[in-house]
């Protein structure tokens, strides 16, 4: 947990007292980009190799949807409700 | 586009890598691997963060919005959470976890394998996978048929990258500005939040 907020931080020092070139930036991109495919294939490995997951795929499919669903529902009704608030409090 | 396309075909090849080729003792040690992974993958983003200093120099003068931005998904996704731990009778620390994934499904994802098990991880990854293709869906219908500011809390963290260029094209650069910045501040929350709201 801590050494995962150090990592960030950390990066988020080097591109804060660096000048990263635009090149180094790119690179940096691609690098991610690399860096998301291996690691969500290894998931999927993780995932695929497990028997459990695999037979109860539907069911997590459908619940997971409905998680998705909810939140984002939910997120744009209070979003709503607040951005109207402060609008109005600032006019 | 092509990055939905990317990620699908990342974790798909990777799931049927893992049924049919992919040996149990190598298994074992993927998950170290992801971990690792994990680790500079964040440290990329944190250089990505850091570099843009236009966006973070803006926060002040725009940060009325964004914390309004921001309270709103934090909110509307543990009001999910509770939801859906009512509908599945899951328990509300896990539930709340799930939901404070934002959307970005690969850090929360890990982060729930790690903290609880493979199937709660995949069904943060689902959830948040689904959680950006339904920010596609709802981001044009906030932000035609209410306030400009008010398509981006469907994005969650997503508004700081993968929703940014759509949430842009719909709205106005003001908004987009302020897209970017509640990205940046509920992507950073993340890795904080999930074991937080896990650890309750």
């Amino acid at each position: 947990m801590w050494k995962i907020i150090l990592f960030l931080c950390s990066g988020i020092a080097i591109g804060l007292f660096f000048k990263l070139s635009e090149r180094a930036k790119k690179f940096n991109s691609n690098l991610q980009l690399l860096g998301l495919v291996l690691l969500l294939g290894s998931m999927g490995i993780s995932i695929g190799a497990n028997p459990k997951i695999m037979s109860n795929l539907s069911s997590i499919g459908v619940q997971s949807f409905l998680y998705a669903l909810f939140s984002v529902l939910f997120s744009a009704i209070i979003g709503l409700i607040l951005i109207k608030l402060v609008k109005r409090g600032d006019a | 586009m092509w990055a939905t396309i990317i990620v699908f075909a990342s974790v798909f090849a990777g799931i049927l890598a893992g049924m049919f080729v992919v040996p149990d003792a190598i298994v074992a040690d993927i998950d170290s691997i992801s971990t690792l992974m994990l680790g500079f993958l964040l440290f990329s983003v944190g250089i990505d963060i850091g570099s843009n200093k236009e966006a973070l120099s803006d926060l002040k003068s725009k940060s009325k919005m964004v914390i309004t931005i921001v309270t709103s998904v934090i909110l509307g996704s543990i009001a999910g959470g509770f939801a859906m731990s009512y509908l599945y009778s899951i328990s509300t620390n896990t539930s709340l976890a799930i939901t404070a994934g934002y959307g970005w499904y690969s850090i929360s994802a890990i982060l729930l394998k790690d903290l609880a098990s493979a199937e709660v991880g995949a069904i943060a990854f689902l959830t948040n996978v689904f959680r950006e293709v339904l920010a596609f869906i709802f981001i044009p219908i906030m932000a035609t048929n209410f306030s400009h500011e008010s398509s981006i809390p469907p994005a969650g963290a997503t508004a700081m990258d993968t929703c940014l260029p759509l949430i842009s094209r719909v709205t106005s650069p003001d908004v987009a500005i302020i897209s970017f910045l509640s990205g940046v501040i509920l992507s950073s929350l993340v890795p904080v939040l999930v074991p937080f709201f896990y650890a309750l």
